[in-house]
């Protein structure tokens, strides 16, 4: 309870100043039997920032729930780490970042497709069947693009900073 | 009239193998951190490559790596001082996950790291001997006066007596004042909804004392005490509500947070949370399981048993028995006489929680754990009476006795169920701090409920051990202070005080709702009188049940009924084929059937009493 104690006061002290800015009501607030509030059209900075955290649960579901996000994950840290160790240039940032995040997207986009085809028709049908396969199809095709933008992009850094292919340089 | 409280915890001739224990752990730690810093002195001053000597000042202290310029009196960048700032906050922020997860590995690997990557950006000369065995002293000062500071006895052995003036009991509600059934609809809206929703917790994290589960926990143990004392001949929606808390505790999202802590810090993933330490979870259940059992007069076991747990290898069931026994086993093996919550952490306040819902549970299995665990408090008590609230099992080190009051108050409510003599003596404690300072210095303004910034769980915990302990006029004043201090909004019925957290209403609940001395009872001879009729169904929310009792043969029900319409409510444990007559705000007559169940009409609206009685 004492390092938790500290660590809510530490919190506490610093969103004491946003404490009127909350994003969203408090859970207490919540009644079983009240209507859900009609969404207002209007642009709200509120709404906007609230869609974000709608997209990050997205998120965490997909690492959570999906094995082969995980895997993606891996996979995109040991590239970034090797980016930062090898010390590549600000364009072949760009690439390993693009093949990263286009993994990620294809894995969840293909994620949400398999959960709502699920809940549509839990049901084998052959229908449902190409719908899965053809957006398995499109992960893989990112994953594989993916793969040779990080070997193409990595593979020269390596080259050059291998023992046996000439000296180290920092 | 005054009385005074002196009560050793036991005989100072008998070893206390915990407190000889936690002094060799902790020596033990102090002479491992002194062996990684002069180690890393020697680094410093003698290793020929300048990585290494750089490593070995970041093995003196976390962040030392990046002062090497300074100590080797060479100009100090200003990037230095922010990463150096920087390795100790990382520093501070794995202790705080050590401490709050049990997370072993984020010390270490936080202090490596910066005297890793110290290693390889800083270039530096030689650093001179004398500033190594400065930066060596400094360091270790902390942890080698901590030393200075272990217990050298038993705690309690001459502690002196503490005054304690009598106190006038606390006035218990004999039915639920609106406002009371107003904040227990907040906690029912809350039980009563899908199994697998969770709409209206707060969801911080899982791994401290925000956790979902201690929100279920602790609304079912208030429940319990509300239908104990005020609603003991109604069943209806409180066993449904009980129920639905219990299956809670089956989803996943109540649990999984101990594959993460027994990864980290047994460094074993493990994905049962039930048959190694993680008391916050089995002991918690168990006292929820038991306490509602206890009220409830039967089984709340489902078709799989109280939990079912889908782990990655199946399901696996568990009962009330299996959670008391295998709770038992471990406290005959704990070398501490204590359980660890967190790995490698225990906590006193988790364990007497265990400890009721042991007694509640099995009576036998806690009569012989009651020694052990009363011997292993003694480690966690200072040279003052207070409870340190943890303390490590890998380091001996425990927290000083900080978090204000409520961390000497909230334990008094367990006590009480389980010690009774030992509750009497901290709460004669608590009660004295209360009288000689300033409440708002005493009661922190720290929700650990919701991490939030209000003086509400602190209150609400205390005025909850201060009804337990018979201290009328503490309870009284703390909940007007509470009243005072984090004002209530009541929204369709329902009330709740928008700066405290959930956990804090729930405590509130039973503050208002216990009596001295209550859960005491519960978790001894559990809940009497339950002879008579009582009220089997009533629908929530339109029918609100404030009271009902039954009275040699009759019952006696309080409720509060919505609209003008009828209301059908069942009888229950009525003798069969008698005639009962209905008293009170409403009259008429029901007969029981066969299985001694009728079923009562009832047309009115607001408060409404009624008396059901034999007619012959």
């Amino acid at each position: 309870m004492v390092c938790c104690a500290l660590l809510a006061g530490l919190l506490g002290l610093l969103g004491w100043p946003l404490r009127r800015w909350r994003l969203r009501p408090s859970p207490l607030a919540w009644r079983p039997h009240a209507a859900a509030p009609a969404p207002d059209p209007r642009f709200s900075a509120s709404a906007r920032l609230a869609s974000f955290r709608f997209a990050w649960a997205g998120l965490r579901w997909l690492v959570r729930n999906e094995p082969n996000a995980r895997l993606h994950l891996i996979a995109a840290g040991l590239v970034l780490a090797a980016g930062a160790v090898l010390h590549v240039s600000l364009a072949d940032w760009r690439w390993l970042i693009l093949a990263t995040a286009l993994v990620f997207a294809a894995e969840g986009l293909n994620s949400a497709i398999e959960r709502l085809c699920d809940h549509l028709h839990p049901k084998r049908h052959p229908a449902i069947g190409t719908v899965k396969d053809v957006a398995a199809g499109a992960v893989l095709v990112c994953a594989t693009a993916a793969a040779l933008i990080g070997a193409v992009t990595l593979l020269p850094y390596l080259h050059t900073t291998m023992p046996m292919c000439g000296s180290a340089t920092r | 009239m005054a009385a005074a409280f002196h009560l050793p915890i036991y005989s100072a001739s008998q070893s206390c193998l915990p407190l000889q224990d936690a002094a060799k752990r902790r020596r033990r730690f102090v002479l491992a951190l002194a062996m990684v810093a002069l180690t890393g002195a020697a680094l410093a001053c003698a290793a020929p490559v300048t990585g290494l000597r750089v490593f070995g000042l970041g093995l003196i202290a976390p962040g030392a790596g990046f002062l090497a310029p300074l100590l080797a009196d060479a100009p100090m960048p200003l990037g230095a001082w922010l990463a150096s700032g920087l390795s100790l906050a990382v520093f501070g922020l794995a202790l705080i996950l050590w401490f709050g997860t049990g997370n072993v590995l984020a010390p270490p690997l936080g202090w490596l790291g910066a005297a890793l990557l110290a290693a390889v950006t800083v270039d530096a000369p030689p650093v001179d001997a004398y500033n190594s065995a400065v930066l060596v002293l400094a360091w270790l000062a902390v942890p080698a006066l901590s030393l200075a500071r272990l217990p050298a006895r038993p705690q309690s052995a001459g502690l002196p007596p503490v005054s304690c003036p009598a106190r006038p009991r606390p006035q218990v509600p004999e039915e639920l004042l609106p406002d009371t059934l107003a904040l227990q609809r907040l906690l029912l809206d809350r039980a009563l909804q899908p199994i697998a929703a969770f709409e209206g917790f707060e969801w911080r994290d899982q791994f401290q004392t925000a956790a979902v589960r201690y929100q279920v926990n602790f609304i079912s143990y208030a429940l319990s005490l509300v239908q104990a004392h005020q609603l003991p001949a109604f069943s209806g929606y409180m066993v449904e509500a009980q129920h639905r808390l219990l299956a809670k505790q089956s989803d996943p999202r109540m649990w999984r947070y101990w594959r993460l802590e027994s990864a980290w810090g047994h460094l074993r993933p493990a994905h049962d949370p039930v048959p190694r330490d993680n008391i916050m979870y089995s002991g918690f259940v168990l006292a929820q399981i038991a306490l509602a059992e206890a009220v409830a007069g039967r089984s709340l076991a489902g078709a799989d048993g109280h939990l079912d747990l889908a782990l990655p290898n199946g399901r696996t069931r568990y009962d009330k028995a299996d959670l008391a026994r295998i709770l038992a086993d471990q406290y005959d093996r704990a070398p501490w006489g204590l359980l660890a919550c967190e790995p490698g952490w225990i906590y006193p306040l988790c364990n007497l929680l265990t400890g009721v819902g042991l007694r509640t549970a099995d009576a036998d299995r806690w009569a012989a754990v009651a020694p052990r665990m009363r011997r292993g408090l003694d480690a966690f008590t200072t040279r003052d009476g207070r409870l340190v609230p943890f303390r490590s099992t890998l380091t001996g080190l425990g927290l000083p006795p900080a978090g204000g009051i409520v961390m000497q108050a909230f334990p008094c409510l367990f006590l009480s169920a389980l010690y009774p003599d030992l509750a009497q003596l901290h709460w004669g404690r608590v009660r004295a701090a209360l009288d000689s300072k300033p409440w708002p210095r005493l009661f922190w303004p720290v929700d650990v409920g919701n991490y939030g910034f209000s003086r509400a769980s602190s209150l609400a915990a205390s005025a909850a051990a201060a009804v337990e302990l018979g201290d009328g006029a503490a309870a009284a004043a703390m909940l007007a202070m509470l009243d005072a201090r984090c004002p209530a909004r009541t929204i369709d019925g329902v009330r709740h005080r928008p700066r405290a957290s959930l956990w804090a209403h729930a405590l509130e609940l039973a503050a208002r709702c216990n009596r001295p001395g209550g859960l005491a009872a519960l978790a001894g001879a559990g809940v009497t009188g339950r002879d008579g009729p009582c009220l089997a169904h009533a629908d929530y929310p339109d029918v609100l049940v404030a009271g009902a009792v039954a009275e040699v043969g009759a019952l006696r029900l309080v409720l509060h009924l919505a609209g003008g319409r009828p209301h059908t409510m069942r009888l229950a444990r009525l003798r069969p084929e008698r005639h009962y007559r209905i008293e009170g705000d409403a009259t008429g007559f029901v007969k029981a059937d066969g299985r001694g169940e009728a079923d009562l009409v009832i047309q009115g609206q607001g408060r409404t009493v009624l008396l059901i009685k034999p007619v012959i």
